[in-house]
């Protein structure tokens, strides 16, 4: 009898320990890379979603819509898939308030009727990293002098779709006259007042109101997000001497700079990301005089050098550049 | 010994079979998630289908005018990824800053420039100098689109739209209307004068070109979407009109003798400018990049789903 007992214990703990011994994950069908398994939460962190990254549920209701799914991204796992599984158990809906995550073994799911409850996450989390941008700029408008930049910017983002930054541009030594400039002028002797910069920095505001992915070729899954961003600053500028060079040489000058811009980010990782800028530095200049005198006593005048109007200017800069955001690494709140 | 086999042989079982039952992480080893397609269900709006729409564009970096393009654009897609298409625009033109600030130009006695020995027929006077530029009229294309990217899009976190990527490539002409070619010293150069009076006269001239560019289409439902595209269509004019071939050979100074400024010619080079002439050797390679925004409509009106 007693070995009876101990017999029927052997067994009833074998029952228990078999869900816990097994592998939890077959290496042949599963595969993580080393980030995710870094950015995972730890074990018995469970939070629900806060609306910060709301578009989550959100996102994926719209994708269902479309009726497209993704994968290559962990476990391969298709955001469309997931929600057309969870279709098919038809009373599931993907609200956020759920907990998410795969039950353990023993532990009773949250999830009514489907086992499986995994919403794709935002590829690169923004709110409290820093992005640094390292760009370099040509001029899209000005068609007597080419301005050409090199620019950073920094930029925290205080929740995912807002940041506040700064940026800063050196133009110096890259301001060229234009061919259009020289062929003007030789045609019909006439010319153009043109200016050259020095350098700018502003601060700005950023939001970032579009987010999306391609699949390109059907395959391979990449992320991308369109900003707006607007502030202001200042920058260094100068006229080039070109009515009278012989007698007119001009300093450097602040002017006060609002600048607006739309830019777009295609990301290779979760911490850097590849981006055009294009943005307008609006700001009033000061423009070389056109106005000519015959004697040295009035041609050396200073006052005289500069146009008494300001001329509104615009100058609209294409940024192309590097978009990397610290610290490299997140966690995400939800497991995948 | 047989019961205990039988106990060891139910405990192994047991973890066997147990194992393949466990459900979280074994939906995640072998679920519907396992292998699957990248893609699946996806909304075809392209394949077999007809699109077309008005387009609206603009060209950049313009010298002397501003190009505003009106046209359509009639595509049909052989596949979800794969296009043939025709794109016409009508161009409206608008004269730059700097065309202004030329044809409004005077001199020190407050008249409109002329032109000067050392300038005609390059420049033709403030009152010619806006019919002196090139004038685009037209651009008219055919082309392959390659659509290799097909995604979607979160407006606000609220609005979700379906959004591709495509590259095209083609050729076609454009047509423009450029100053006629003149030589000054064989006096074909209209009634135009050194005092500015006289007109210009310029040419319609069509030429051929390839274009290449970018652009994304989103699509709002199955049938209506909005595309903003890049366009490349390089050709060669004389956009200013002017004279610009040849090597430095006579410039000239700005030199005062007895309050008087003029222009003295001196000789600076060996080379042939100005020779005078408004010819074939004056035109550049214009790039001609615009962008453009217009609305697509497919048909038929109903989009399939792929597998």
């Amino acid at each position: 009898m007693k070995r009876t007992r101990i017999e029927l214990a052997v067994m009833f703990v074998a029952l228990l320990l078999g869900p816990t011994a097994v592998f939890a994950q077959d290496e042949d069908t599963m595969s993580f890379g080393e980030e995710e398994v870094e950015a995972a939460p730890e074990e018995g962190e469970v939070e629900d979603f806060t609306g910060e990254e709301g578009a989550v549920p959100g996102e994926e209701e719209g994708m269902a819509e479309e009726g497209e799914g993704e994968g290559g991204e962990g476990v391969g796992a298709t955001d469309e898939d997931v929600l057309s599984a969870l279709e098919d158990d038809e009373d599931l809906e993907a609200t956020g308030d759920v907990t998410v995550g795969a039950a353990a073994p023993g532990e009773e799911s949250e999830l009514p009727g489907h086992p499986i409850w995994a919403v794709q996450q935002v590829y690169a989390l923004r709110a409290h990293r820093v992005d640094v941008q390292p760009s370099f700029g040509v001029s899209m408008n000005d068609p007597f002098v080419q301005h050409q930049s090199f620019n950073v910017g920094a930029a925290f983002y205080i929740t995912e779709v807002l940041a506040a930054g700064i940026s800063f541009n050196w133009y110096r030594g890259f301001n060229a006259p234009t061919e259009t400039n020289f062929s003007v002028s030789r045609a019909t002797h006439q010319t153009v007042p043109i200016n050259e910069y020095m350098l700018g920095a502003q601060i700005n505001f950023t939001y970032v109101p579009i987010y999306g992915k391609f699949a390109l070729l059907k395959e391979w899954i990449l992320h991308w997000d369109v900003w707006v961003l607007g502030g202001g600053g200042f920058i260094f500028t100068r006229p080039y001497a070109v009515i009278d060079p012989e007698y007119r040489e001009f300093d450097f000058g602040m002017k006060f700079s609002f600048n607006v811009g739309i830019g777009g980010r295609l990301y290779l990782t979760r911490f850097a990301a590849i981006f055009v800028e294009l943005r307008d530095y609006i700001f009033p200049e000061e423009l070389e005089s056109l106005e000519t005198y015959s004697t040295a006593e009035d041609r050396e005048r200073k006052s005289d050098w500069i146009d008494d109007n300001y001329k509104l200017t615009n100058n609209v800069m294409l940024h192309i550049g590097v978009s990397l955001f610290l610290p490299f690494t997140f966690d995400y709140k939800l497991p995948k | 010994m047989k019961r205990y086999i039988f106990v060891l042989a139910f405990a192994v079982v047991s973890v066997c079979t147990t194992a393949k039952t466990a459900t979280a992480q074994e939906i995640l080893l072998e679920g519907p998630l396992a292998g699957a397609p990248a893609v699946r269900k996806l909304v075809q709006y392209r394949e077999m289908r007809f699109s077309a729409g008005p387009q609206f564009g603009y060209t950049l970096l313009n010298e002397y005018m501003h190009n505003f393009m009106l046209g359509a654009k009639l595509e049909f897609n052989i596949l979800e990824w794969l296009s043939v298409g025709l794109v016409g625009y009508y161009v409206v033109n608008a004269p730059t800053k700097l065309t202004t600030h030329i044809s409004n130009s005077e001199d020190i006695a407050g008249d409109a420039t002329t032109p000067a020995d050392s300038n005609f027929p390059s420049y033709t006077g403030a009152g010619n100098f806006e019919d002196q530029v090139s004038h685009m009229k037209g651009l008219y294309m055919a082309q392959i689109g390659l659509i290799p990217l097909r995604g979607k899009l979160a407006v606000f976190e609220k609005l979700f739209v379906a959004i591709d990527g495509y590259i095209f490539l083609g050729g076609g002409v454009v047509h423009f209307e450029e100053r006629e070619l003149c030589n000054r010293s064989g006096d074909s150069c209209g009634d135009m004068n050194l005092d500015g009076s006289g007109s210009v006269v310029r040419e319609s001239r069509i030429t051929g070109t390839f274009t290449f560019g970018v652009g994304f289409t989103t699509y709002f439902n199955d049938w209506i979407g909005l595309s903003l595209e890049y366009r490349l269509a390089p050709f060669k004019w004389n956009a200013g009109g002017t004279d610009e071939a040849g090597q430095a050979g006579t410039e000239w100074e700005l030199v005062e003798e007895d309050d008087v400024v003029f222009w003295d010619p001196v000789e600076k080079g060996s080379g042939d400018y100005p020779d005078g002439n408004i010819s074939e050797e004056d035109r550049s390679w214009n790039s001609n990049q615009s962008i453009s925004i217009g609305v697509i409509f497919h048909f038929p009106l109903e989009a399939t789903v792929a597998h």
